[in-house]
Order: structure tokens, then C-alpha cells, then sequence
């Protein structure tokens, strides 16, 4: 009977592997643990940071995320002011305006203030690009903005079969008989000038990638493609591996250390 | 117990763990229209405009802690109560609000329209409700808690926000008379 506190050889080859596998494996994967531990955190309280409203510039990591902005789906010009809808962005000369937009529809300005209409809201802006007041016009409407004009000093939307006329001020819209459509001076798609293109498709990539998704994309492996998933998956399982022959070796201590006593 | 006759008991509790969020869903509760007419019991006012600049401006502002998108803002009013329906940002996307304000005090919040995918159980009466009677502090704070939900807290900051400005406006147009 061995009543010595040393364990048999074929046991201690087997701890010794197991040990240094241990090791090993811990060394190997702390690089992985920081990296997923500090982005982590980071999206833990990616709320309270706004890491959702912070945009990454680095036209490099841009370019990697086959972040191009699109052409114009409809651009219109009025009065050398334009409108585009760059996706779902809506641009007001430099400025952009709204996102969430579908469809746009036409840009008018009537002295100070524009006009950029979407398929069922009407944006009343400055001419220098301010807001004044964006007009929920979908449940006034029977259908979607066709398209909008100017009629002196108002404006008209066409939906349907009906025309809506402004006030002055651009506040709201009521449905009249008694504009004929050939009075109104409609607004029709227009190209933008290049040098404007460029800097509202600047603008578009700029606010494309948010620091909370490119953490996102490196704490799951997929900043580095589709495989990079399932590799973040190996990685877990290694941990698993590593807290498994940690557990094991402590509860083998344990017994020997009570064996003992 | 064997793992296999778990798995329907397993599967279930999944089931109904998840069917609240499988069943609910972004989209638009209520019609502005039918917000402002339920504010207006007697008769719904001419809607007016109300424009931001100077003084009124920066409470908002402050209120809001960022800029105030818009110039003008769209409102209801019949002398005693005001009805504002105001766009405020979550986490990306507006959402939309009603809120009906007499005596310097809240009647009710609304959730009208809500755009994205975590946070919509702000437009629940259980949270809603505690706006009732909620007034303004002179520090510009509502002038009672209220409680969050937890994994909604940008929702409810918005809405919280639009609170505090929709009394703001509801105390600018009854000194403007």
C-alpha cells in the first residue's frame, strides 16, 4: 500500500501535461480575454457613452467595410438650392436633414424658406438649410406626394387626384379645386453639381460606421469576415477548456490536500 | 429526470419567455389626429405655431441637452389645456409623443409612433401613467420620480425629455396670453 503523499508516476505525467496544457492554453488565449473583456465593458455601457452616435472617420476601415455612399436615388434643384436622397438620407444642399426617408419628391423655394417633400411628409426649411418644421402629411392625404411646385407664393403638393395649397408661411396644406395644374411651376429631378455629390457622399460615409458596431464587430470575430464567428466560437471553447482543467486540477488538489490531513 | 422529457418543458418556457417580444413590435399606436381630438374632449382648436428662439430656446435646450432640431413647433390649445406631439431620438431613431398639459401640470403622455426595435415598453400605461400630474421644479426638473424600465433607459430618458419641454412650451404660451 503506497502511503506516501506523492501520487503514482502514470498520474504525475498526467498532472504534469494537464498543468502545462494549462498554461499554455492561458497564455495563449489572454490576449483574447482582454480583447473581449474590454469591449465588453465598452458595450456594456455603450448606452451611457453614446458609442451608438459616435461615427468612425478612418476612411481606411471605411473603405474595409465597403463603405461607399450611393448615388442619389432622386435629386431635385430649385432656385440654386438642391435636394438629394442619398439610401435613406435626405440632403438640403450641404446639409442633411432627415433620415428614414423613402422617397423624395421635389424641392421648392418660395422666398426664404424651401420645400423638400418625401412621398408623405413635407419639409419646411430655411434657405440656409435650417429646419423651420417637418409636416406628418400622411394621414391628411389620400395617397402618397406625387409631386410638388410652387404657385406664386405658396406651394402645391399633387396626391392622387388632389392638389394642396400652402399658406405663405409654409404651415400646412389645404385641398383646393382652383389651382390649375398648368399654373404651378412643378418641380422636376435635376442632377447635382459634382463638387456637391462629393461632399454630401463624404457626409453619408462619415455617419455610416458607429464606434458601438465596429466593437460589436470585434468582440464576435465578424470585423474579420464570415469565418470570424466561428473562430470567436473556438476561442470560447478553449475558455471553456481553460476553466474546465483549472476546475479540475483544483478540485485534485483539494482531494489530495484532504487526504492528507 | 431523463434530459429528453425536459426539453418540451425546456422548449415551452422558451416559447413563453420570448412571445412578449415576438409579439410586439415598432410601429405607429396612435394617429395624431386621434391624440389631439381625445385631448380636446369639447372640441379640437385650429392647431397653432409656436416659434423657438431666444429664452424659450435655451430652457428647451437645456432641457433637452442637445439642440432642438426644429424652428417651429405645431400645438393645440383652447385657453386651459395644450396638446403637443414632439419627435425625440431613443437610441437612433425619433420617437413620437403626445402630451396633453393644463394647470402647469401633465394630463397624459402618449407613445403615438415608436421606430425601433428595444425600448417600445415606454408606451405601456404602467409607465405612462406616472406622468400624471407631474409638474416642473424650479430647477427645471419634473417635480416627481420617475421610474425607468430596465433595457428601455434611452426610451425613457426621451420621453422624460419631452415632458419637461412640452411644459416648458404649455408655461411660454400662457404668460404669451
Amino acid at each position: 500500500m503506497n502511503t506516501s503523499s506523492t501520487p503514482a508516476n502514470g498520474t504525475s505525467r498526467q498532472n504534469g501535461w494537464l498543468r502545462r496544457g494549462h498554461r499554455w492554453l492561458g497564455i495563449g488565449l489572454s490576449l483574447f480575454v482582454l480583447l473581449l473583456s474590454c469591449t465588453g465593458i465598452a458595450l456594456n455601457h455603450s448606452d451611457n457613452w453614446g458609442l451608438g452616435n459616435r461615427y468612425v472617420s478612418w476612411n481606411w476601415l471605411l473603405d474595409a467595410y465597403g463603405m461607399r455612399a450611393p448615388a442619389p436615388s432622386a435629386s431635385f434643384s430649385d432656385s440654386e438650392h438642391h435636394a438629394a436622397l442619398l439610401g435613406k438620407r435626405l440632403f438640403f444642399d450641404q446639409r442633411e436633414i432627415a433620415d428614414g426617408v423613402d422617397v423624395l419628391t421635389g424641392v421648392v423655394v418660395i422666398g426664404k424658406l424651401a420645400l423638400v417633400t418625401s412621398d408623405d411628409s413635407a419639409f419646411v426649411l430655411t434657405t440656409a438649410g435650417e429646419l423651420v418644421e417637418r409636416l406628418d402629411l400622411s394621414q391628411q392625404l389620400p395617397g402618397a406626394i406625387d409631386r410638388a411646385g410652387r404657385l406664386g407664393e405658396s406651394a402645391v403638393i399633387f396626391s392622387g387626384t388632389a392638389s394642396y395649397q400652402s399658406d405663405t408661411g409654409l404651415s400646412g396644406f389645404v385641398q383646393t379645386n382652383a389651382v390649375a395644374h398648368g399654373d404651378v411651376a412643378w418641380s422636376s429631378p435635376a442632377s447635382l453639381p459634382a463638387s456637391l455629390l462629393a461632399s454630401i457622399q463624404d457626409q453619408y460615409r462619415g455617419r455610416g460606421l458607429t464606434v458601438e458596431r465596429l466593437l460589436s464587430d470585434v468582440h464576435s470575430g465578424r470585423i474579420v469576415g464570415g469565418s470570424g464567428p466561428l473562430f470567436m466560437d473556438a476561442v470560447a471553447f478553449l475558455f471553456i477548456l481553460l476553466s474546465a482543467t483549472g476546475l479540475y486540477m483544483w478540485l485534485r488538489s483539494s482531494g489530495r490536500k484532504n487526504g492528507n490531513s | 429526470m431523463h434530459i429528453a422529457r425536459l426539453l418540451p418543458v425546456l422548449l415551452a418556457g422558451v416559447v413563453l419567455w420570448a412571445s412578449p417580444a415576438l409579439a410586439e413590435s415598432p410601429g405607429r399606436y396612435m394617429d395624431v389626429d386621434d391624440y389631439v381630438a381625445s385631448s380636446f374632449p369639447g372640441g379640437r382648436p385650429e392647431p397653432r405655431t409656436l416659434w423657438l428662439a431666444g429664452e424659450l430656446r435655451e430652457s428647451v435646450e437645456q432641457a433637452l441637452g442637445h439642440r432642438f432640431a426644429a424652428l417651429r413647433v405645431r400645438y393645440w390649445y383652447d385657453g386651459v389645456t395644450s396638446a403637443w406631439v414632439l419627435d425625440e431620438i431613443g437610441k437612433e431613431l425619433p420617437i413620437t409623443i403626445g402630451v396633453t398639459v393644463r394647470d402647469a401640470a401633465i394630463v397624459n403622455i402618449r407613445v403615438l409612433e415608436f421606430r425601433e426595435s428595444r425600448g417600445w415598453e415606454v408606451r405601456y400605461p404602467f409607465f405612462t401613467d406616472q406622468f400624471r400630474s407631474v409638474g416642473m421644479k424650479a430647477d427645471g426638473d419634473l417635480d416627481r420620480n420617475i421610474d425607468g424600465i430596465t433595457g428601455a433607459t434611452l426610451s425613457v430618458g426621451a420621453v422624460k425629455r419631452m415632458a419637461k419641454v412640452a411644459l416648458l412650451f404649455h408655461e411660454h404660451i400662457q404668460h404669451a396670453g
